[in-house]
């Protein structure tokens, strides 16, 4: 069970950790296109 | 790397706007299928011979089918940049391989997790596990030279040949199983109605998914690639009394 746990776990995070990186960068685009 | 005038702004504007309009909708379908998606998991039956871990089938395969269709867009987006020569073509190139590649990492983490569940050991120097590695290190070389090469048209256009070069893996990585000739020990490619009663539903749910994930990824990460582009314009254009910005 740990297995299917720790595949999944990865993936939901690894997915999320990116789309939270891509939210930042497109902020940190908009904020610098802004000035 | 400028844009170009005329048409080719046109038609980069149509597919960024398309792409732009269509992150809402993908992010609430995603957000939809996911739940539908883990209940359909979670509600399985277990396999008779693997046990639970056989319920890792429901994210292993799918993921490699975005990291498929993200190389085989970076294919159409360089071959599209190269025959028009929009830039819109490489920044959708660019973006799909980044996209693909992390899906392609997350195949090459969940295989061995199963591996290690159901074979005893992590890897094998099986063909199919090999020629996956093979195929993420062909797109991670992709986008290093993409990272080195910043604001280079010559190396966007070799990027393109590239792009279109590595799509001769996916090909390879799937049918690698048929060309071991019987000595692979990675499970068949699955064909229709060789999954157990149950499973299809959340197997077709969990591809859903991860195509639908894909498409959102993508349209984020060309919408953060287009702005780069408008900021380096901005920071390139002449400034002085005259000039604007």
């Amino acid at each position: 069970m740990s297995y299917v746990v720790a595949a999944y776990a990865i993936t939901i995070g690894a997915v999320g950790l990116y789309l939270v990186r891509l939210a930042r960068e497109r902020r940190r685009l908009e904020r610098e296109l802004g000035d | 790397m400028t844009e170009r005038p005329g048409s080719r702004v046109t038609a980069s504007s149509a597919l960024e706007r398309f792409l732009r309009a269509l992150r809402t909708p993908s992010g609430w379908l995603f957000a939809l299928l996911f739940a539908a998606w883990a209940v359909s998991v979670a509600r399985a039956p277990i396999d008779s011979v693997q046990g639970v871990i056989q319920k890792i089938l429901y994210v292993h395969p799918p993921l490699a089918f975005a990291a498929y269709l993200g190389f085989a867009l970076t294919a159409v987006g360089g071959a599209l940049f190269l025959w028009r020569g929009d830039e819109s073509f490489d920044r959708l190139a660019r973006s799909a391989a980044e996209v693909g590649l992390l899906f392609c990492t997350l195949v090459v983490i969940t295989g061995p997790i199963w591996a290690k569940g159901t074979w005893g050991r992590w890897w094998s120097w099986d063909l199919r596990l090999t020629v996956t590695l093979l195929l993420w290190f062909v797109y991670l070389a992709y986008l290093l030279l993409r990272s080195f090469t910043e604001g280079s048209e010559r190396a966007a256009r070799f990027a393109a040949v590239y792009g279109i070069a590595g799509l001769a893996v996916i090909p390879l990585n799937y049918f690698a199983i048929d060309m071991a000739g019987g000595r692979s020990i990675h499970p068949q490619n699955l064909e229709r109605g060789s999954l157990g009663a149950g499973m299809g539903m959340p197997f077709a749910l969990g591809a859903f998914v991860c195509i639908v994930a894909f498409v959102h990824l993508l349209c984020r990460r060309v919408e953060i690639e287009s702005l780069r582009t408008r900021l380096a314009e901005r920071l390139m254009a002449p400034r002085g009394p005259g000039a604007r910005g």
